[in-house]
Parts: C-alpha cells; sequence; structure tokens
C-alpha cells in the first residue's frame, strides 16, 4: 500500500502523523469548524430577539417534517436534484471529451462556454431562461404562431423546467472538472480498446468514462448536495407553478421573518450533514480503489487524441449546439433586455426600440465601476487560496495519508452550508476580531472556505490519475516530502488546478449571499451595487450591468487559461 | 492505513486557538456623550454637535436607499454641508442590515452610526439595539407620522399598489376596487412578490382597513384566483406585467410602473382606494461611535435640504414641506382624492405574524 510507504518516511511522527498534516488539518478546522457549530447550534435553538440563542428546541425539524406536502416536497426533491446532476453531467461530459479526446474542429471553444456561463451572474441567468420560456416567452411565441391557439405550449414553472435550468448551471463544473481528468487520461487503452476490435461507443462506455469513474461519481455527488440546497431556481422556476420542494418551503418561511429566522435554514443543513455523510461512505470505497484509476505512470504517458474520422460531422453539429443552448440563448436573452427600456420578447417591433441607454448608465455608474475591482481582488485571491489549500489537501486524501479522512471530511463540509448560515457564523465570529470585520480581506477568507469543497475535488481527482511510483521514484533519488510535491506532483496536476483557479474565481466574483452579510464601509463596492440594482432597478438595467459584468470576468478568465495553459510544464 | 490517532483532537485544539484569537477583551463602548446628546434640547444644541463632529471627522450611515441615484447624492449633500465630515455609506436590505446591527450591537463593535431603513423600526427596538433621540427638524412632521416615543424619525413615504399590462387589460377593464380583483376574468392572471413587503403585506393592508372578519372573507375570496407567487422583490414582479407573463400585480410600488410607463413599457398604475402607505425611518443605535456627527446626520437627514435630496432622487419626501415631483403626483392618493391606508411600522411588524399565518392558510397551496 502507497499510503504505508510515505506515512513510513516518517518514522519519527508520534501517531504516525506528520507536522504538515496537522498544519493542514488546523487551517481547515478552523475554517469549517465554527460554522459547523453554528449550523448546529442554530438547527437545535430558538433565537432571541436580539438575535442570541434562547432555549433548545427540536421544532426547526419538527416544522420541515410537518410542513404542508412534506413526502411530495421530498420526492419533488430528490427527482429534481437527481435529474440536475444528471443533466449536468450528461453535457459536461460530452463537451469534456469533445474538448480534450477528439480533433474534433473549433473544440477550444468549448472551454469560452464554459467560462461565459459561470461568468453570468446566477440569478440573471435564471430569469433570462424563463423570460425565453415562460409563458409570454419567445418558444411558446413561436410554438403559439406554428401550431395556432394561444398556448402555453410548454410549462416552464415545473420539475422538468427546474431540472433544465439547474442542470445547466452545474454543467460548466462538470466539463471544467472532467477536461481535466480526461486530459490526463492515457491514450494507450483506448488504442488497446480499438485494436481489439471496440467501437468508439463501446471504447468511451468501458474505456474513457469508466477510467473516470471517480470523477463522475465525486461530480454527481456535488451537484447532487447542491441542487439539495438550492433556492433559487426552486423558487423562481417552480414555485410560480406550485412545484414545490424541501428548500422552498424552508427559505420562504425564512423570508417571511424580520429578522430571517435561520433555524429551520440550519436544520435543513444538518440533515443534508448526514445525506452528504452517507453519499462520501460510499464515494471513499469508490477512491479506495483508486489504483484502477491511475492513468500517469512512470512510463511514457500520451494524453492523445482520438482521430474522429467519420464522426467528425455530427461531432461538430454537437459542438455548436452545446454554446447554443449553454450560453447564447441565455445570453442573447439578457443582451435584448438590456437594449431595450422595458421588456418584451423578441420581435421586430422590438428592433426600432433598441437603445444603449441602459449600458451607458451602467457604465457611468460610479459605484459599479468600483465594484469591478474589488470583486477581480477578491475572486482571484479566493481562487488563489482553494487552490493552493485543495491541491495540498487533494493530495493528502487522495494518498491516504494518516489524517486523510479527517482532511477529506473538514474540506468537505461547506457544502452543505447554506450561504445564508455560513454568512451568518461569520458574521458573528468576525465582528469580534475589529480588525477583519468588513474588510476585503475578510470577505477572502470566507469565501475561500465556502469553495474548499471544490478545490479539495478538483486536486484529489488530479491526483488519482499519478501512480504513486513517480513520487516513491523521487523518494528514492533523495527528494524529501515538499520538493517530490513542487516537482513531481504539482506539474502532473496543472490541468486540475487551472480548472479549478477558474472555476473557483467564476464563483466567488458572483456569489452575492455571502459577501452581503460580511461587506463593511471599506469593502463596500463588492457585489453590493450589483445587489442593489437587482432589487430596485428593472430588467434592463440588471441585464446591462450583467452583461457588462460578464464581458469582463470573461475577458480575465480567458487571458487566465490562456496564459496557464502556454506555461503549463509539457507532460510526459 | 494507521488510525490510532484520535482525530477529534485537531479540530479541539482548532477551535481553542480561534476562540483565543477572536474572544480578546470586549470594551463595553462608552455612552456617555450619546446619553446626553441623543435628547438634548439647549440653545447651544447645533454649536456642541458641529464641534464633537469636527474631532470625530466621519460617520457611518447604514441604509436601503438606491445607490447612485439617492445614497450617494445624499451623502454628498451632508458633506457640502459640512466640508470638515468624511462620511461612509453601507448600503444594504433590511434583513442583511438587521442582521449585521444585531452583531455589532452583541460584539460591542458598532460601526454604523445612524441607520435608515423600512420595517426595522420594531426589530431593532425589540432587538434593543437602538435609543429615543430627538432633533429640531422633527417638530416640523405631522403626528401620525412620528415615532410616539422618539424611537424613529420618518424620511420618506412609498404607496403600494395594483398595476397592469396595457395591451392585456384596457384601462376600463382595470379592477377600480378590491372588490373588482375578485373577479373570475383575472383567475390565474394576477402574480405578487412572495415576500414580507409583498403579499404579507398586502394582507395586512386589508386587515387594517377592512377589519378582521371582512378580510378574512375578502382574503379567502381571493385565494380562489390563484395568484402566482414570485419569490423576488415588487420591482422584479413589475418586470413580468411588462413582459406579459401576467396580466395584473396587487403590490407594486406605485412609482415603479411609473418610471417604465414614461420609457413607453405597456404597463400602468393603478392605485385602489385606500392606498396603502408606508413610510421608513431613521434611527440612532445605542452606542454609536460618532456620536456627535450621528446626531447632525440625523439633523440633516430630515431637514428641509436633506429631504430635497430624496425629492431630487424620485423618491416621496416624507418633509410635510417638501413634496414629490409633479410627475409623480398621480399616485399621491391626498393629490388624486383617494384615501390613505396608513402602515404604521409598529402594526407592519406587530402585525405580520397573523398575517403571515393567514399567508399560509390560504395562499400555499
Amino acid at each position: 500500500m502507497s499510503s504505508l510507504t510515505i506515512s513510513g518516511r516518517h518514522p519519527l511522527s508520534p501517531f504516525g502523523i506528520t507536522p504538515k498534516v496537522v498544519i493542514l488539518v488546523l487551517i481547515l478546522g478552523i475554517g469549517t469548524i465554527p460554522p459547523l457549530l453554528f449550523l448546529i447550534f442554530a438547527s437545535v435553538h430558538s433565537f432571541n430577539p436580539d438575535g442570541s440563542f434562547a432555549e433548545m428546541t427540536l421544532a426547526h425539524f419538527h416544522e420541515i417534517f410537518t410542513s404542508r406536502a412534506f413526502f411530495t416536497s421530498l420526492f419533488n426533491s430528490v427527482v429534481y436534484s437527481f435529474g440536475s446532476a444528471l443533466l449536468a453531467l450528461a453535457i459536461g461530459a460530452a463537451q469534456a471529451w469533445l474538448a480534450e479526446r477528439t480533433d474534433a474542429p473549433f473544440r477550444q471553444w468549448l472551454y469560452v462556454t464554459a467560462i461565459i456561463s459561470l461568468g453570468i451572474p446566477y440569478v440573471l441567468y435564471i430569469v433570462a431562461w424563463l423570460l425565453f420560456l415562460g409563458k409570454a416567452g419567445s418558444v411558446n411565441q413561436l410554438l403559439a404562431f406554428l401550431f395556432g391557439g394561444t398556448g402555453p405550449y410548454i410549462n416552464v414553472n415545473s420539475l422538468g423546467g427546474m431540472i433544465f435550468i439547474e442542470g445547466m448551471l452545474w454543467s460548466p463544473l462538470a466539463f471544467l472538472l472532467l477536461s481535466s481528468v480526461f486530459r490526463n487520461a492515457d491514450a494507450a487503452f483506448e488504442e488497446a480498446a480499438t485494436m481489439c476490435g471496440a467501437s468508439l461507443p463501446a471504447t468511451l462506455r468501458h474505456v474513457t468514462f469508466g477510467m473516470a469513474q471517480p470523477a463522475l461519481f465525486a461530480l454527481a455527488l456535488l451537484v447532487f448536495i447542491k441542487a439539495s440546497e438550492s433556492f433559487e431556481v426552486p423558487a423562481l422556476v417552480g414555485l410560480p407553478g406550485g412545484t414545490r420542494v424541501v428548500t422552498t418551503t424552508v427559505y420562504q418561511r425564512l423570508t417571511l421573518d424580520m429578522p430571517p429566522s435561520v433555524g429551520s435554514a440550519s436544520a435543513l443543513g444538518v440533515l443534508l450533514l448526514v445525506v452528504m455523510a452517507v453519499l462520501l461512505h460510499f464515494y471513499g470505497r469508490l477512491s479506495a480503489q483508486a489504483h484502477r484509476f491511475r492513468t500517469v505512470t512512470g512510463k511514457g504517458f500520451r494524453p492523445r487524441v482520438i482521430r474522429l474520422g467519420r464522426w467528425r460531422y455530427p461531432v461538430t453539429v454537437l459542438i455548436a449546439l452545446i454554446p447554443i443552448v449553454v450560453v447564447i440563448i441565455p445570453l442573447v436573452t439578457i443582451i435584448w433586455a438590456a437594449l431595450l427600456p422595458f421588456y418584451q420578447p423578441f420581435s421586430i417591433d422590438g428592433l426600432s426600440r433598441l437603445r444603449l441607454t441602459n449600458f451607458i448608465q451602467v457604465l457611468t455608474s460610479p459605484s459599479a465601476r468600483g465594484a469591478v475591482f474589488n470583486s477581480l481582488v477578491l475572486g482571484a485571491a479566493t481562487a488563489t487560496l482553494v487552490t493552493a489549500l485543495g491541491a495540498v489537501a487533494g493530495w493528502c486524501v487522495a494518498r491516504r495519508v494518516t489524517g486523510g479522512r479527517l482532511i477529506d471530511a473538514l474540506a468537505a463540509l461547506p457544502l452543505v452550508f447554506p450561504a445564508i448560515v455560513l454568512g451568518l457564523a461569520y458574521l458573528q465570529i468576525l465582528v469580534h476580531g475589529v480588525a477583519l470585520y468588513g474588510t476585503l480581506l475578510s470577505l477572502i477568507l470566507v469565501s475561500a472556505v465556502a469553495y474548499i469543497p471544490y478545490g479539495l475535488r478538483y486536486a484529489q481527482l488530479g491526483v488519482i490519475q499519478i501512480h504513486p511510483e513517480l513520487e516513491e521514484a523521487a523518494g528514492i533519488a533523495g527528494a524529501g516530502y515538499p520538493s517530490t510535491f513542487v516537482r513531481v506532483v504539482l506539474p502532473l496536476l496543472v490541468p486540475a488546478l487551472i480548472s479549478c483557479w477558474l472555476f473557483v474565481f467564476l464563483l466567488a466574483v458572483r456569489a452575492m449571499a455571502l459577501v452581503l452579510l460580511l461587506a463593511g464601509p471599506e469593502s463596500q463596492v463588492v457585489a453590493v451595487s450589483l445587489f442593489d440594482l437587482w432589487n430596485n432597478g428593472p430588467i434592463g438595467e440588471v441585464a446591462a450591468l450583467g452583461f457588462v459584468w460578464t464581458v469582463i470576468m470573461t475577458f480575465f478568465s480567458v487571458a487566465f487559461f490562456v496564459l496557464a495553459r502556454r506555461y503549463q510544464l509539457p507532460i510526459g | 492505513m494507521q488510525h490510532d490517532y484520535p482525530e477529534w483532537r485537531l479540530p479541539v485544539a482548532a477551535l481553542t486557538a480561534l476562540g483565543i484569537a477572536v474572544a480578546g477583551p470586549a470594551f463595553a463602548q462608552d455612552t456617555a456623550v450619546i446619553d446626553k446628546i441623543a435628547v438634548y434640547k439647549g440653545a447651544d444644541r447645533e454649536k456642541l454637535l458641529v464641534e464633537g463632529a469636527k474631532k470625530e471627522g466621519t460617520v457611518t450611515f447604514y441604509s436601503s436607499l438606491t445607490v447612485d441615484q439617492a445614497l450617494r447624492p445624499i451623502v454628498a449633500g451632508f458633506q457640502a454641508k459640512y466640508p470638515f465630515m468624511n462620511p461612509r455609506y453601507v448600503r444594504d436590505d433590511p434583513p442583511q442590515m438587521l442582521q449585521k446591527l444585531m452583531a455589532e450591537a452583541r460584539a460591542n463593535n458598532m460601526v454604523a452610526d445612524v441607520f435608515e431603513n423600512t420595517g426595522l423600526e420594531v426589530p431593532a427596538r425589540r432587538a434593543g439595539i437602538v435609543r429615543p433621540f430627538w432633533s429640531p427638524e422633527v417638530e416640523a412632521y405631522p403626528k401620525e407620522h412620528r415615532s410616539p416615543d422618539n424611537y424613529w424619525a420618518a424620511t420618506r413615504f412609498s404607496y403600494l399598489g395594483a398595476c397592469y399590462n396595457t395591451n392585456l387589460v384596457k384601462p376600463n377593464e382595470a379592477p377600480r376596487t378590491f372588490e373588482d380583483l375578485l373577479n373570475p376574468k383575472w383567475k390565474g392572471k394576477i402574480a405578487w412578490s412572495s415576500t414580507v413587503i409583498g403579499s404579507i403585506l398586502f394582507i395586512t393592508g386589508v386587515r387594517n382597513f377592512m377589519g378582521e372578519q371582512k378580510a378574512m372573507e375578502y382574503l379567502t375570496q381571493l385565494s380562489k384566483q390563484d395568484i402566482a407567487p414570485i419569490a423576488s422583490t415588487n420591482r422584479a414582479v413589475v418586470d413580468r406585467i411588462i413582459a406579459g407573463e401576467y396580466a395584473l400585480c396587487l403590490d407594486s410600488f406605485l412609482h415603479h410602473p411609473i418610471i417604465s410607463a414614461k420609457k413607453g413599457a405597456p404597463v400602468a398604475p393603478k392605485p385602489m382606494d385606500p392606498v396603502m402607505t408606508l413610510s421608513s425611518s431613521v434611527m440612532l443605535p445605542k452606542a454609536p461611535p460618532h456620536p456627535y456627527a450621528a446626531m447632525l446626520f440625523i439633523d440633516y437627514l430630515i431637514s428641509v435640504d436633506g429631504q430635497k435630496r430624496f425629492q431630487a432622487a424620485d423618491y416621496f419626501p416624507a418633509h410635510p414641506k417638501v413634496p414629490a415631483k409633479d410627475d409623480l403626483n398621480v399616485i399621491v392618493p391626498s393629490k388624486i382624492g383617494l384615501k390613505s391606508n396608513v402602515i404604521t411600522p409598529e402594526m407592519m411588524a406587530n402585525e405580520l405574524p397573523k398575517s403571515r399565518a393567514i399567508y399560509q392558510q390560504l395562499f400555499v397551496k
């Protein structure tokens, strides 16, 4: 067992645990244990009017289980979360395979697609789809025109509509994660399969995706958990049509109180914690067989692409279709809304109304301009922190060093914290630290906690592919832990780390719920003007700001991506 | 694999370290100055405040006003009047602001000197984070828009009512009264915001002017109209009406459809008698870090000068001598011959639990 080899190198450390692991656990523990305690406390306490904990109670759990139509909601929640995970995985996997394993034309554009769709502010993305697919939206209008009658022909305010939009939202995560996995997959296996007479689909099923099993499972787990606790899509898409899931009940109750009662949201977080623990247990069993998935070995490894041959043309069509669905439709809807003085569905008549007024208003707004700079700092710092911490933690987990399971559990925790609970927990902590409260630095640290689960997963899945013989060889050649990690592991991990950085950067700059509660007078510009406009502005101005935002974020992300890929060390 | 190390020890150690790091010495903030000047009525009041504020140099204003449209101009106006001041602001919606204020108060680390918002008057008082204050400017305001015990002062009004899509509804077919909303032709065509300031406030308003029993009968009828709950702000609901997704909404801030209609949007406000009228207020924390500047800022905010900034920003000033802009008067009840259904801050908060229960009983399906 490799873990024995590695921990065996430190015979002097007590309990077989190295100081570096202790430091890592400390860092993760400081980040995740206080909000965990807050979550658990808040789930079993009522609150005083001043916000402090009152007596213990199980009322929050009681409320969830006895809410009207709880079992229908629960059933809907499971279908919705599972459906979203499946859809995100299907779209993401198709994109990743095309981009990394084939010679399909224009495949690099799939990265731009993923980046743009992550750059669009979350809620705006949802609203764009609602406007496009809604009762008065273009699709229903077109169908009414084709088939007569008044419709509506499709009802977006349904479980199907929710799965569609949530699945779209998470497909870039699936794409970025799987693309880094595919990038390091050894083509020799696929070639062997083809030589033995396996068809392309059979090779795909048994070899390409077979090797990506840990990544597929990890992704399904991430999206399933995030969808289970998501509120925006269920509320904006499902609720008007009468489709309820567990979170709609919980969060709606929460917003109908002043101050918002986080008790039931915390109780939900605790329940999700249990679900996640079970899922992680199965995931742990899968990654225990990690040796099956190692493709980066000491032998010359060639991450070569598959020649598509006659499949080339249908695949090109697919490459054109994916961006249309994932990005172009919502983006065009946003641009259309931004150019109009008020929203109306696509029409010839509307063309005469198009003006740049909303854009001018946004670009000349002093607070919006300030927001961009601070947001870039927030995003870049958070992404760097998460990627660095994730790389070390992911390696420890994948190599199953002593304490690795604790690291895994700690780093996965933030996944179940509802943003509003995490924000409140840190507000209560940071307000005591006079120097940190309200600063940009505090926003960066808290964001890093929120996104560490992704950092860990990206890196861990990357390490699983790397055979430990490379590290052992370095050890034999006299390299210590740090230099083995920096000179052997990191260069091989670069594709995963680039994807991770991008994903976290784009997620951190658009996350509002978390930073709103922590922003003070000195970090006031971060995301606040967006939220302000969001709540008070007409859709045109929101769309204009959202579009400008998307362009800027896309520009920085693509620049980072191109630079990172250019200076990446050659593999193999 | 070795698992002989008790792994729980690490988080415990981490927590202990964190506890030491954040607990630190907690100081009770000094309130001697604010105790004296918050309600001071002496002739030298203004001189005292200006001299004190000069030494403090800054004031931090928490508000839910729109940043570019109102918050910046108002803060700039204050700075123009007192050039030695360097004011800062934090923009938040009511829930986040209340959570911040409560956390600051409990940690004895108050950052806010003054705050202004809608619907926080009672929750803030219940939390014990505000104190009564007096400003000479308050005397100009009529009784119904003053706090009975000086815990808040009104800064601006909002008028709420229906709005409709003019492509889908002809003006003569639009509902005129609350009873008209029960017409079966609206079934499935109405939307509202499923928030405290949306559907819940609508229910409180109806209860206030109809009386409990009639209101309950009315709301039971209304619930048969299958009103679509939109989990967004009232503004976002108006945008859905404009897009043609729904014909009618019940709870718009009436100036929103006016602003959009001016740009050509197919939407019109429909104030219904009596028109629901809300006020927003300024409040004073228990221990503002810059007490002199805080009082000076409150004076400015509710003075004619400060209120004119609200007017310029298309808000409805609370000061009786500062009217709203002319084109906004079509929804001000006193200007169009309708009655006001004033929902006081106390009513809004105290009736919330019952209205919420009615909402969940009748409208959540």
